[in-house]
């Protein structure tokens, strides 16, 4: 008898999470035919009245029937409440929002960066890499830019220790891949560098550099402004147009500054290229003499061409960002416009 | 710097319009940032004489006088200090124009004018704006402004190169459009006109060090009358950016912009002997610049003196005692050479830049010395009225020794890809005034004006210049045997940062600098890298972990109300390895999260971050990389409350660091609430990412799935429970996940409820109920046993 009250009880249980769970109509008419149905549980524990004490058995069947009719109203009770959930198809809004899933979004720097490397990665150039925090050596005495170059004003540089500095460029890449391998050399070397610039729209005492470098035999200017102005179109579009200028930095000889006509007016002048239809970009030029010796290069055998170009300058270009603590401050009303 | 076209135009014959100069400049090396016309408002400005002046009464300081226009006669008001009977003055009559302003007869205090009298700064031709210009009386009244001096002219701009001192000057700017065909240079014409007086018996002049000043030379000018200096001078050197002081001061000004060599002019009177001892000064040794200031000077710096005491500091300044004043009768001269090291280090010793200093430490013109003393000379003599003593006093004790460059034309092509001829090239170095001998080779010889012109490329690079870089032809090279695949770090940060930013997470660039402070409040001060030289305390260390740079961008976020933040970033961090080492970098890993985990929907129900979202997403990531499993273990970390910190393990290797940030952290920070953060040593991360991917067959029997409930204890942990299904279950378990956990109704205080669901599988067969049966009771036993474990049914 103990037996068979203590299995109502199990049953009662169970019965009652099963009815719970219904989710609509057919998953409860499944649950009432598992437990009321012909050959549901009740049937079969009736079944087993017989097999009771005679003495036991009118009880039983007592809390037998009141079992089944707990469960008969579980059942009415859940049918109702489908029921009332029944809404009229006018009622189906199909103008409230899905429910999204929340993406997020990679830094507008990043993405600059990545699209640079892969423009540059099918023009056969490994990305290269090498330390922010780097030796006066590889940051300037390699780079033919000698103890008394303005360059090393205290006041540029960030130092860390005596000959100890944060690289100002990412040319300390370059002499590192130069050293560890000899030519053919083409790298590019994406990084953060350093300079003390009060920040300010237009300055950022950390900023993201981008340069590359090729170094063969027969390396000409030619190809330099070749991979130059593919890059541009790659990025800016086949109708981008590229100037060259020359200009004069430490370890190129002949140096170039190189403009891009500017994305904003088709080169006919406007606000943002201050109306002479032209955008700085960088500098660039054939790898100074001075700078293959340091690594124990032949000049007179090998000859190349180095670049160099600011990611946040091209990312603000890209966006029309004009402020470049925008790009660092990392607010995410501003990161997720991208 | 700026250039003016019509100074230009009398050093070289050319008829490029300034658009074509600004072009054509820009395009081969010294950019033009800017134009700027001068002049162009002004209009029918007249020469005219001053007569009648008479105070107007109760009117301060306003007069009232006649001029004469050589037409007319009209009464003007004018309130200038200087204003006097006999003056011929600049006359702006009814219908003229001065910038800004069209003139018109107006009545001053009842009295009518008829147009103004004007200062050079109403005219923009100086700055002198609080008297009324004053001409030669030589000028006829009537001359028209046009007449007396250039004043339309055009100013450029000029962004010049550190290399190319020689284009400080207008002699240089002319010489480079010689070069690029514009027209050929003419030196000015210099009228030496001395006296029998021998200027070596006037003047003495000692170099104690040769190589600090390898040249000296010096003139002797006498009886001269300091003054202003005439219109045409003052309005020179005031659109070419300097403030007009006198006329001797003007004209050494105007020598250095037109000739590129600066000058000094002392008062000879007030030299104690009559010579000049050039040496170099002595530590500490203190001196009086005109400026008005006392510098210390160093062994560095080189001294100009009377053989007693500093007249001028080399190069960079003069001195008060001698400047050149309206009393000065007497002048010396000195047009000199100095070491260009010598004189940055002076200038950078002193934090004193002067016109004159820049031009030294890039290089001056040796050889120009002696040509702008006698143009200087010629034009105080000319201006000032003085008599120039005869002779030049040229103390040149190391002359310049040009160096002499092979150039191979073939070379040049070679580097440049281009197809020049000999003879453009030899032209372009003709064009620059660079000597050569041409028999097979090339030999150049360096002028002395380009300091810059060494070396065999330094020719390349004017050749290429010169003849434009537009005429070199693009070529393209292809990626040959050079293309190299990307490392296995380079894709995996690619996969993890588009993989994060899926799962909802916006990558940060932090800056890389972060407060010294704050990291010596988390107690890391010397574990850090250290600037010697910050901007500012804010930005004096090199991040030790992403987790400091990204706490200020975290505080940024929530104090703008976005505190539901979810955000990563890969970069590097650094640390220390001891004095005169460079500090180790190792790619970092950084995920934040706090606020909801997920935006607030309109049928559902936000739910808040805790470290279970943080770690869902170290699993979601170590799973989609194939790490392998995920645990937690409690270790310190110095930003982490005690009872939320925890080591990263996989692969039983600790791979980095998760927790909640401490209430102490959080009030370092200055950031209110709760965020959870992970630092992952990405390398690490690196080496347990399989090289290859293997698949596996799909099985081929069917699964038995069974739920397992239980009532434990609260202080079991359910990776034990786990481990206990796993191993009750043996071969015959293919996976085991928990679905519930409950605490509350139905189960006793200090209890929870744990519910598995459990998955048996075996890979050759079907399993029978008994087996799964068995295995089911074997496992509800174990944990039992173990755990006190209690089924829940």
């Amino acid at each position: 008898m103990n037996q068979f009250l203590t299995s109502l009880e199990t049953i009662e249980r169970k019965a009652e999470e099963a009815f719970r769970k219904a989710v609509d109509r057919p998953s409860l008419e499944a649950v009432a035919a598992e437990f009321l149905g012909r050959k549901g549980t009740l049937t079969s524990l009736s079944k087993q009245l017989g097999s009771l004490d005679p003495a036991d058995r009118p009880a039983a069947g007592a809390r037998l029937n009141i079992l089944k009719k707990r469960l008969v109203e579980l059942k009415e009770e859940k049918s109702k409440a489908f029921e009332s959930r029944v809404e009229p198809e006018s009622a189906f809004d199909y103008t409230l929002p899905g429910r999204r899933s929340f993406v997020g979004r990679l830094h507008p720097l990043m993405q600059t960066a990545e699209q640079i490397i892969q423009i540059f990665r099918g023009m056969g150039f490994e990305v290269a890499s090498g330390p922010d925090i780097d030796t006066d050596f590889y940051n300037f005495d390699a780079l033919n830019t000698p103890e008394d170059h303005p360059a090393r004003d205290l006041s540029d540089t960030f130092y860390i220790d005596k000959g100890i500095l944060l690289r100002t460029h990412t040319s300390t890449v370059q002499i590192r891949t130069m050293q560890s391998k000899k030519p053919p050399v083409r790298i590019i070397s994406p990084g953060r560098c350093y300079r003390s610039d009060t920040p300010d729209a237009s300055h950022s005492p950390v900023f993201f550099q981008c340069e590359g470098l090729y170094v063969d035999e027969g390396v000409t200017m030619g190809d330099m402004k070749g991979v130059i102005i593919a890059f541009a179109r790659e990025l800016f579009g086949p109708d981008i147009k590229v100037r060259f200028r020359p200009h004069f930095f430490p370890f190129t000889e002949p140096s170039v500054e190189y403009d891009f006509s500017c994305m904003l007016c088709g080169g006919r002048g406007c606000r943002v290229c201050k109306n002479n239809g032209w955008l700085e970009i960088s500098g660039a030029g054939m790898v100074d003499p001075a700078v293959f010796k340091a690594v124990d290069y032949d000049p007179e055998k090998f000859t190349g061409y180095a670049f160099g170009m600011g990611v946040d300058r091209i990312t603000m270009l890209r966006y029309r960002i004009n402020d470049i603590r925008l790009l660092y401050d990392n607010d995410v009303r501003f990161l997720r416009q991208f | 710097m700026r250039i003016s076209y019509n100074l230009l135009k009398t050093l070289i014959d050319f008829d490029w319009p300034p658009d074509k100069v600004a072009e054509r400049l820009t395009m081969s090396g010294s950019e033009v940032e800017s134009i700027e016309v001068m002049g162009p408002d002004v209009r029918g400005i007249v020469a005219a004489k001053v007569s009648g002046v008479r105070k107007m009464a109760d009117s301060g300081k306003l007069s009232v006088c006649e001029v004469f226009d050589g037409k007319g006669k009209y009464d003007v008001v004018c309130g200038a200090p200087n204003l006097s009977d006999g003056q011929i003055v600049l006359y702006a009559p009814p219908g003229s124009r001065i910038p800004g302003t069209k003139i018109e007869k107006t009545k001053i205090h009842g009295v009518e004018s008829s147009g103004m009298i004007l200062s050079e700064a109403e005219l923009g031709l100086s700055d002198i704006a609080d008297v009324i210009s004053v001409l030669e009386s030589t000028i006829k009244p009537g001359t028209t402004l046009e007449k007396i001096v250039d004043y339309k002219d055009t100013i450029f701009e000029l962004e010049i190169t550190p290399n190319r001192p020689d284009c400080l000057s207008h002699i240089g700017i002319a010489r480079e459009i010689q070069a690029l065909g514009g027209g050929t240079l003419r030196l000015p014409r210099i009228d030496v006109r001395e006296t029998d007086e021998e200027a070596s018996a006037a003047v003495k002049i000692k170099i104690d060090d040769p190589l600090g000043c390898p040249r000296y030379t010096g003139r002797v000018i006498r009886n001269l009358n300091i003054a202003p200096s005439p219109l045409w001078l003052k309005m020179i050197v005031y659109y070419l950016g300097m403030r007009p002081i006198n006329n001797v001061v003007d004209i050494t000004n105007f020598v250095m912009l037109e000739l590129g060599h600066p000058l000094h002019a002392f008062d000879f009177d007030l030299f104690h002997r009559p010579e000049v001892l050039v040496r170099r000064a002595k530590q500490g040794e203190e001196f009086l610049t005109l400026d008005g200031m006392t510098r210390k000077l160093n062994k560095e710096h080189l001294l100009i003196t009377d053989g007693r005491d500093g007249v001028a500091i080399a190069g960079i300044m003069g001195g008060e005692r001698s400047e050149v004043s309206t009393a000065t009768r007497n002048v010396l001269l000195e047009s000199a050479y100095f070491d260009p090291v010598a004189i940055r280090r002076g200038s950078k010793a002193l934090g004193l830049a002067t016109e004159s200093s820049r031009r030294f430490e890039r290089g001056a013109d040796p050889n120009m010395a002696q040509t702008a003393n006698d143009r200087a000379g010629a034009l105080i003599a000319d201006i000032a009225g003085g008599r120039m003593l005869k002779g030049i006093i040229d103390n040149h004790p190391a002359p310049f020794v040009p160096v002499e460059i092979e150039l191979r034309p073939n070379r040049v092509n070679m580097l440049l890809g281009t197809d020049l001829s000999r003879d453009r090239m030899i032209e372009i170095l003709g064009g620059l005034e660079i000597e050569f001998s041409s028999n097979g080779t090339v030999r150049a010889k360096q002028p002395s004006f380009r300091p810059d012109l060494t070396r065999e490329i330094d020719l390349i690079e004017e050749i290429a210049r010169i003849d434009g870089l537009e005429n070199i032809e693009p070529r393209f090279r292809p990626g040959g045997e050079l293309v190299t695949p990307e490392s296995k770090e380079a894709a995996l940060i690619r996969k993890t940062r588009s993989y994060l930013c899926g799962l909802g997470a916006t990558e940060i660039f932090s800056f890389t600098l972060v407060d010294s402070r704050m990291t010596s409040r988390f107690g890391l001060g010397e574990k850090c890298v250290k600037i010697l030289n910050p901007i500012s305390e804010e930005m004096a260390v090199v991040r030790p972990d992403l987790i400091l740079s990204a706490l200020p961008v975290i505080r940024r976020n929530i104090g703008f109300r976005e505190k539901d933040l979810f955000l990563f970033e890969i970069g590097n961090i650094h640390v220390p390895q001891g004095k005169g080492k460079l500090p180790s970098q190792r790619y970092s890993l950084m995920i934040a999260r706090s606020g909801f985990e997920n935006p607030v929907f309109w049928g559902g129900k936000a739910r808040p971050c805790d470290l279970y979202s943080l770690l869902g997403t170290l699993e979601d990531l170590a799973d989609y990389l194939h790490m392998g499993a995920v645990e937690l273990r409690p270790a310190e970390h110095f930003a982490f409350e005690r009872t939320r910190s925890f080591e990263i393990v996989v692969n039983e290797a600790v791979i980095g660091y998760a927790g909640m940030l401490s209430s102490e952290g959080c009030s370092i920070a200055d950031i209110k609430g709760e965020v959870y953060l992970a630092e992952v040593d990405f390398e690490m991360l690196v080496t347990m990412v399989p090289e290859t991917l293997e698949t596996s067959g799909l099985a081929r029997f069917p699964s038995a799935d069974r739920d397992i409930a239980i009532v434990v204890d609260d202080a079991v942990k359910s990776a034990d429970i786990r481990k206990a299904i796993i191993e009750g279950g043996g071969d015959l378990i293919e996976d085991v996940w928990i679905f519930d956990l409950y605490r509350g109704k139905n189960i006793p205080d200090g209890k929870k409820s744990l519910a598995y669901g459990i998955k048996y599988r075996l890979a050759d067969r079907t399993l029978t109920d008994e087996e799964v049966d068995n295995a089911h009771r074997e496992i509800a036993r174990l944990l039992n046993d173990r755990y006190g474990a209690e089924l829940r049914s």
